[in-house]
């Protein structure tokens, strides 16, 4: 017999090299695109200022008070201009900024439209004047969607090499951004976005957890009650259909549902706080089924087992805690056969309407409390112009509209400090927002214990390859409508 | 607690159907690392990287001349699977045949490296992309439990060529020079095998069944860059379970593999399903399971290989 320790040795040698591929496939860095930009035809825009305390339509759930109406170019940059530097990355003539952006690979899906809408505001809020006479610049960092390491050497670079005042619109609620965030609080760097990518808890960020940051998205407690309450009118729709779709059993016992969530502690907890809520309908709503996918990609397309599992539980609706699961769920559902209604948290995006095909029709999903393109208010309008201008073949999703939302808060937050930019103080404003209604999504009112600062949301569908609005604001209290307008219905 | 509480039949069955769809895959990407390895002694981790560009062939074509025969399609993508395999071997691996397992082992990684950037370039604008699927939408469903159409499909054709390729190299003058070489090049050269010739085609129907995999499971799931990696560990421990000499071995253990992971999460014992493939690997090698089915000529020559 050959000497079998050498073989062996061999054996651990391929082991050790599988694993380091696999680290590497999985953190590939590639140049990113380069995104055209097409400054030669830098114009101004006129936007046309809406004076604080003027009539909008309201959104529901706002407090009471003055509010604070806020459209880009409304303030702040008719200020004079300041000739000292405030704070670092301030100068008398520049603010610098930062952001960390997947470029690259399947993520850039998400990254590139998400920079596309910082990078035009900048671009915009400059031909106008700039905040209180000072230029911005927006310096950009790749970084790998789900490599921590990577995150946080882009931020270091980010503070330690091109010295930002703030850094705007990352991915910082993934789980791959917690290194990165705890770099960016302990060097009490401001990170302002609407978009993350998934919701958040009030509990979580909040000024103990997250104190130099404020992420402005429908916070996960109110959430939850919108698509419980949205599954609840959906499986009461479907049981009163004269065809009865839902599977057998299910008329004796409609508000069975199963839940699907990634393995994630964040996709966890907004699962739990689902089930808690759909406990208190009543005693016959019941989450029969809770279903942990592992956070990779051969688990998360491939559900089977999880959709099977609700279906043997007799669940007779899903809630899924986040897009991916919902895209993959609705399609291994078809597979099975196990038709029924799903309500999924932030489905609203290309991965949606690319990759499900006639499965997700009829899918349910809301907009992170981030408005919706057709609703033309001033600000929206002003939004699509500078879009068109800037990036002409990009589409409307989240991601454009929560980075919209989070260049907005700075500007109006930076612009309310005048000549002296300081980060705490810009904390404070961007904590501190009353009634802020942008125009673009719901009202925001952000306090330090709550970082999040929204409590209403739309719900869409996705009918046909594309998305339709099938509600108006609605917050915890608020019940759905009798009757929505989309050519999948209520989806059976 | 009762066992019904804990354990569904249903669900298990269903559970080991889907595994025994995913096993496929693992076995089709299993088997052509074996015949590889056993061909030029590379450990080809640029694998999975072969079938997520032949996908993307496969998904070019669709898109491009609609109303293609998707089985046409198919075809071509694993005839170019095959070209690129072929291509990479007299282009690169040829000339590293003196080498040792770690320079062959980089340079799968950096041609892993260019396809999937070339890929990032070429389709970043469709950075996921939806692949047709071969066979219909739909399910063959018996009782409560069913099985897709594609998975089926997937099921079939890799237990066919499977055993065909096995037939193959026990019947046909070109296995017997494969498994010479694998035994002993010097004296299978010196026989008048041509060595070259036996590897490049070895690459090539590697390259195809890598091909052939991609275009039967991303279908299920969704095309992107980094598709494969995912399946292309487990294919992995489907060669290992064969020793990386067994061809039989590689095709059973990718099922076993398939309808063990899949099937572990209708028990209490869910949660080793994600990390099965790597318990399975641990094992493996503490078994030193290529015992079992190598000759011991080819245990030295593979040994001389690395």
């Amino acid at each position: 017999m050959i000497a079998s320790g050498s073989r062996f040795r061999s054996f651990r040698f391929l082991a050790s090299a599988t694993a380091l591929a696999l680290m590497l496939s999985s953190c590939a860095l590639f140049k990113p695109e380069r995104v055209a930009i097409r400054s030669s035809t830098l114009q101004t825009l006129s936007p046309t200022p809406i004076a604080p305390g003027s009539t909008i339509a309201a959104s529901p759930g706002a407090t009471t008070g003055p509010k604070v109406v806020f459209q880009p170019g409304s303030s702040g940059s008719a200020a004079g201009k300041p000739n000292y530097a405030s704070d670092e990355g301030v100068t008398s003539d520049v603010i610098r900024l930062g952001t960390i952006q997947p470029m690259d690979g399947p993520a850039a899906q998400l990254g590139r439209p998400l920079y596309r809408a910082t990078q035009a505001y900048v671009n915009d809020l400059n031909a106008r004047g700039g905040i209180n006479g000072r230029r911005v610049e927006l310096y950009l960092q790749t970084a790998c969607f789900t490599c921590e390491a990577e995150n946080k050497l882009a931020a270091q670079a980010l503070v330690e090499q091109k010295h930002v005042f703030a850094i705007v619109n990352t991915y910082m609620n993934t789980y791959a951004f917690s290194s990165a965030l705890n770099y960016l609080n302990e060097k009490r760097v401001p990170l302002i976005q609407g978009w993350s990518g998934v919701g958040g808890e009030r509990l979580v960020w909040g000024a103990q957890q997250t104190p130099w940051n404020v992420y402005y998205t429908v916070r996960n407690d109110d959430g939850v009650y919108v698509f419980a309450r949205w599954l609840e009118a959906a499986l009461t729709k479907w049981n009163a259909a004269p065809s009865h779709p839902l599977p057998a059993g299910c008329e004796d016992h409609p508000y069975w549902v199963g839940a699907v969530y990634l393995d994630s502690s964040q996709d966890e907890r907004r699962t739990d706080e689902f089930e808690r809520v759909w406990n208190s309908f009543g005693s016959d709503h019941q989450v029969k089924s809770k279903q942990k996918v592992a956070a990779e990609e051969e688990a998360v397309t491939r559900m089977d087992s999880a959709i099977s599992a609700m279906a043997d539980a007799h669940a007779c609706g899903a809630f899924s805690a986040t897009n991916a699961t919902m895209v993959f769920g609705m399609q291994a559902a078809k597979r099975q056969g196990w038709k029924v209604p799903w309500v999924a948290k932030s489905a609203w995006g290309r991965a949606a309407t690319d990759n499900c095909g006639s499965a997700c029709d009829g899918g349910f999903t809301d907009n992170n409390g981030w408005g919706w393109p057709q609703i033309l208010t001033p600000q929206m309008r002003q939004y699509h112009a500078v879009m068109a201008r800037y990036y002409p073949d990009s589409s409307d999703d989240a991601q454009t509209l929560g980075g919209w939302i989070g260049m907005m808060a700075f500007e109006y937050a930076s612009g309310r400090l005048g000549a002296d930019l300081k980060r705490r103080d810009l904390m404070a404003n961007l904590t501190g927002l009353r009634n802020f209604e942008t125009g673009i999504g719901a009202t925001i009112n952000s306090s330090s214990a709550d970082h999040l600062g929204m409590s209403q949301t739309m719900m869409l569908q996705i009918c046909h390859n594309r998305f339709y609005r099938v509600s108006n604001w609605l917050a915890a209290s608020t019940h759905p409508p009798g009757s929505i307008s989309s050519p999948c219905g209520w989806g059976y | 607690m009762t066992l019904a509480t804990i354990f569904s039949v249903r669900l298990f069955a269903q559970d080991l159907l889907n595994g025994l769809s995913l096993g496929a895959v693992f076995a089709l990407l299993g088997l052509g690392v074996v015949l590889i390895y056993k061909s030029s002694g590379v450990l080809n981790f640029a694998h999975g990287s072969i079938a997520m560009f032949s996908t993307y062939i496969y998904f070019e074509i669709t898109r491009s001349f609609s109303g293609i025969p998707l089985p046409v399609a198919t075809i071509m993508a694993v005839a170019f699977g095959a070209l690129l395999g072929a291509g990479f071997y007299l282009t690169v691996f040829r000339r590293m045949q003196e080498a040792g397992l770690l320079a062959k082992v980089i340079a799968s990684l950096a041609v892993a490296g260019v396809l999937q950037g070339t890929a990032a370039f070429i389709w970043r604008n469709a950075s996921q992309a939806r692949v047709p699927q071969q066979l219909p939408e739909g399910s063959l469903r018996v009782s409560s439990i069913g099985l897709s159409y594609q998975e089926i499909g997937t099921i079939l054709i890799t237990l066919a060529v499977g055993i065909g390729l096995i037939l193959v190299l026990r019947h046909t003058t070109f296995g017997i020079a494969l498994r010479a070489t694998a035994q002993n090049r010097m004296a299978a050269r010196m026989l008048g095998v041509r060595e070259t010739r036996v590897a490049a085609t070895s690459w090539a129907i590697g390259g195809g069944l890598a091909a052939l995999a991609g275009v039967l499971v991303i279908p299920l799931a969704v095309l992107t860059v980094y598709s494969m990696t995912g399946y292309m560990v487990r294919g992995f421990v489907a060669a290992v379970v064969g020793g990386f000499v067994s061809l039989p071995a590689a095709l059973i253990g990718g099922f076993a593999l398939g309808a063990a992971q899949e099937s572990l999460k209708a028990t209490p014992a869910d949660q080793l399903s994600s990390v099965f493939a790597g318990l399975a690997i641990a094992v493996l090698l503490l078994a030193r399971v290529e015992r079992f089915f190598a000759l011991d000529q080819e245990l030295r020559a593979l040994q001389e290989l690395g």
